[in-house]
């Protein structure tokens, strides 16, 4: 009861009560969710190595954080886990339990309930009904763990007479006036190490969660050292408490830092007279505290009505303080206006100080006000959608800068107008150089590093490897590099994919790769770099790599590939054959890959972003997927291609060259067309034949060469256009699924462009 | 951000944790008439409350939550209020008498 908070004096208007809580519990959510990856990582690193301290500590604090925090707020499940979470770690932090895998399952799990309910929260703000089952379902798990390993040793802190503190019986007054009873009370002289700020202790929190809190005092152990010299991080605090609860629950608040606290007793004492002293003039704290919230409410007009309240408030603490209650029956506001003057009146001047920085608030706030110069914060966050608008409206300048030209060629064709055709042009020039500038900063703006991305993966190829019973370890390289918001999200699922199967199908069990000389302990690497106007990022493990007979066998029997065509393969070609729609060589289907959609599904997300995947693979030694993305989606440089009329775009960086070529060049090959370029033999495909047009023999035909992977390709078109860069809208609602196209982009003149998906189409 | 360092008066907010404290300390030790704001704080961590006794800032504002009000009265010298009109001189000069006083002893 003692040290309840009171109702906050004056009551605040509700509404900015409301706010603060939201605003608190916004910030709660963002922290919880960053203290949880941190817990997260640091379990994985501490599963590793338990002997990892570091880890120990960052997990034991980022838990204890959360712990902390969540006490705000009305989750008991979420607190009861965490805490016997925090117990469990304090245990392991202290050498009496030891990591494996088991637990890092049962805290990882229990972790990711937390997760689940900070989401929960979040939406609505309140738990499942479920939950404080799900909490105590984890938290026995926790202290059985706890009670099999823990020693009976353990409450060895202060056995055998209790200490009499010093300064608790010089101050025995003081202290038994704010306890407010005259049972035995519990004092803690809790002298923090110096170091305890960098093993994640908060000797004032801890200080504060006393069980039965009745009095504090704080002050430094030894003097400050001068300023310069002065370590926010060595603790030098000494802290002594006084509680009612019993010896126990003391001890067991305490039961991390037993060196750092002696608890001693203050045994019951027939209430002094002292109580009239001087000392005991003064109001304990709270009660002080009290009557300050009714002085000031007293001294607010619209309160007048409540005069009654006021002095039944100020009765109700009289007597719970033994004091005699300085007024009548039926006091006005001016006779309490002097009783509350009178209690207050020997009171400590912190609180008449504060009265009086309460009473100015107007004073306090202008103080700051205008001495707060322009600091703005160094970065900003702003929601996605804001940027993709900027984005949409710097492409649409982009295409509306594009008209000028046609504007400029009107000008001079049907108005005759040399001059002002040149001027629109060099317009035109200004206006491009400030767009391709603009375009670059809110490009700038969506890169994200790739850690983003990575920092999920540890925990996966951990999860897989543990239900496999293989030992993997992860190395990540090149968290750095930078790419597209949207290229690093469309990632996720393509990598998430290789890397089961990189787990499921190429790492090997332990005995079979103790068998074939290798680690137990595989290695899988993911490393992300960039290559010019692209980001690279390659997953490779050292496990069995892929057999390429086994890969031959599997497609012939799939009816992918015939039998002698698959003959006709070299090794790394078969391998190759993993990409085809349909293949999966796992024996059994597991549940992590070997659906049937495998490395095809990879290849069609990468191909969609304008990317490319190649796999290398040596059989017993390895397999390494690269996946090659563009770093930024939002600009295509597309050459236009003209057929029956409509102009078509083909991506840029596929093109070699354009050819005019005379159809007597183009040799038939039965029903297959080549033309000889260069002494190089380069298979012909017509555009109008694979849309479906009518056939069209001009004169001369025009042929764009085409890189696609390793091979060229001859594309007939009727006539070449102009290159241009383009922002490429991909297919949306119905046609989504269009094959064929990659997307469609509006030219200067108002023209649809359909820009070709020759990838797929070839 | 739980703490602002605005040009004179450090600024706490929501829950100051341990990372605070080394920017506090610094933000203190560099200058002097310094002030601190603590209205809208809800919970110090002991490192925190380390500087605001050892560099003795002028507290501005107490915090909005009693319980913690009661902790940090327990632990810094009582505030001293700026009258209105606040001459800055003064400001200068009472956190500098606190910290003579604590050599003394």
């Amino acid at each position: 009861m003692p040290l309840k908070p009171p109702q906050s004096p004056s009551p605040p208007p509700t509404l900015q009560v409301g706010a603060e809580q939201a605003a608190l519990a916004a910030s709660f959510v963002e922290e919880s969710r960053a203290l949880l990856e941190e817990a997260g990582d640091a379990l994985l690193a501490l599963e590793r190595d338990p002997g990892d301290q570091g880890a120990i500590n960052a997990l034991f604090r980022a838990v204890h954080s959360i712990k902390g925090a969540a006490g705000l707020f009305d989750l008991p499940a979420l607190v009861h886990l965490v805490h016997a979470g925090e117990d469990l770690l304090g245990a392991m932090r202290e050498g009496r339990v030891r990591m494996d895998g088991a637990a890092a399952d049962e805290l990882l799990e229990g972790l990711d309930h937390v997760g689940q309910w900070i989401g929960l929260f979040q939406q609505g703000g309140a738990l499942p009904p479920t939950a404080m089952e799900i909490a105590r379902r984890f938290a026995g798990a926790y202290r059985l763990r706890l009670e099999q390993t823990d020693g009976p040793a353990q409450p060895a802190a202060a056995a055998g007479g209790r200490i009499r503190h010093d300064w608790a019986e010089a101050q025995v007054a003081a202290i038994r006036d704010a306890g407010g009873q005259d049972g035995p009370l519990v004092t803690v002289e809790y002298c923090p190490d110096a170091t305890c700020f960098f093993s994640g202790e908060d000797p004032l929190h801890v200080a504060r969660t006393l069980p039965g809190l009745v009095w504090f005092a704080i002050a430094p152990r030894e003097d400050w050292p001068a300023a310069p010299l002065f370590d926010p991080y060595v603790c030098n605090l000494r802290i002594r408490l006084a509680s009612c609860a019993p010896v126990e629950a003391v001890e067991e608040h305490f039961r991390y830092m037993p060196d750092a606290v002696t608890i001693g007793l203050l045994d019951e004492v027939a209430p002094s007279p002292a109580a009239a002293g001087p000392a005991a003039a003064a109001l304990p704290p709270l009660a002080a505290e009290l009557v300050e919230a009714q002085r000031r409410a007293l001294a607010e007009p619209a309160r007048a009505g409540q005069v009654d309240d006021i002095a039944a408030t100020l009765r109700n603490l009289c007597a719970a303080l033994g004091r005699p209650v300085p007024f009548g029956d039926a006091p006005d506001a001016e006779a309490l206006a002097v009783a509350v003057a009178a209690l207050l009146a020997p009171g400590p001047p912190a609180d008449d100080a504060a009265a009086v920085v309460a009473d100015t608030p107007g004073d306090a706030a202008p103080i700051a006000g205008p001495s707060r110069p322009d600091t703005a914060e160094r970065t900003l966050r702003v929601e996605q959608g804001r940027i993709d608008m900027l984005m949409n409206l710097v492409g649409e300048l982009v295409v509306a800068k594009n008209a000028l030209p046609f504007l400029a060629r009107d000008a001079e064709n049907r108005f005759g107008s040399r001059e002002l055709a040149r001027e629109i042009k060099d317009k035109y020039a200004v206006i491009d150089r400030i767009t391709r500038q603009m375009q670059g900063a809110v490009m700038g703006i969506r890169m994200m590093p790739v850690s983003d991305l990575f920092k999920r993966f540890p925990r996966l190829v951990r999860d897989i490897a543990r239900k496999q019973d293989k030992r993997v370890q992860l190395v990540v390289e090149g968290e750095t590099t930078e790419a597209d918001k949207n290229v690093i999200e469309a990632l996720a699922e393509p990598l998430t994919h290789i890397l089961r199967n990189s787990l499921d199908h190429g790492i090997e069990s332990g005995a079979a790769r103790r068998a074939a000389g290798k680690p137990e302990v595989a290695t899988v690497r993911l490393v992300a770099s960039q290559e010019g106007d692209s980001v690279v990022i390659a997953v490779s493990d050292d496990g069995r790599g892929v057999d390429p007979s086994r890969v031959r066998a599997k497609a012939i029997e799939r009816g992918l590939i015939d039998a002698e065509r698959a003959a006709q393969l070299t090794d790394e070609q078969a391998v190759q054959l993993v990409f085809l729609p349909g293949f999966s060589t796992a024996e059994t289907i597991s549940d992590l890959s070997g659906r049937g959609v495998g490395m095809d599904a990879v290849r069609s997300v990468v191909e969609r972003l304008g990317g490319e995947v190649t796999l290398r693979s040596q059989h017993g030694e390895g397999t390494t997927v690269r996946l090659r993305l563009p770093l930024s989606m939002a600009v295509t440089r597309v050459l236009t291609i003209d057929l029956a009329g409509q102009a078509y775009g083909v991506p840029m960086d596929l093109v070699v060259e354009t050819v005019r070529a005379d159809p007597a060049a183009i040799r038939r090959l039965k029903a297959a067309e080549a033309i000889v370029l260069r002494d190089t033999v380069i298979p012909l495909v017509r555009l109008r034949a694979m849309l479906g047009m009518e056939p069209h023999h001009p004169p001369l035909e025009s042929v764009l060469i085409l890189r696609l992977g390793d091979a060229m390709v001859g594309l007939v078109v009727d006539d070449f256009g102009t290159s241009m860069d383009i922002i490429l809208k991909p297919f949306s609602g119905i046609l989504a699924n269009m094959s064929g196209f990659s997307g469609t982009a509006v030219l200067g003149d108002g023209r649809v462009l359909l820009v070709l998906n020759l990838k797929e189409m070839l | 951000m739980p703490m602002r360092l605005d040009r004179a008066c450090a600024v706490l907010e929501g829950h100051c944790t341990v990372e605070e404290a080394h920017d506090l300390a610094e933000w203190l030790v560099t200058g002097r008439a310094r002030e601190a704001n603590l209205a809208a704080c809800a919970g110090l961590h002991a490192a925190v409350l380390q500087c605001l006794m050892a560099l003795a800032p002028q507290i501005v504002a107490r915090p909005a939550d009693p319980a913690l009000g009661l902790w940090l009265d327990a632990a810094l010298p009582a505030p001293v209020p700026l009258p209105p009109e606040a001459p800055p001189q003064k400001a200068a000069r009472a956190p500098r008498r606190r910290r003579k006083a604590a050599a003394a002893t």
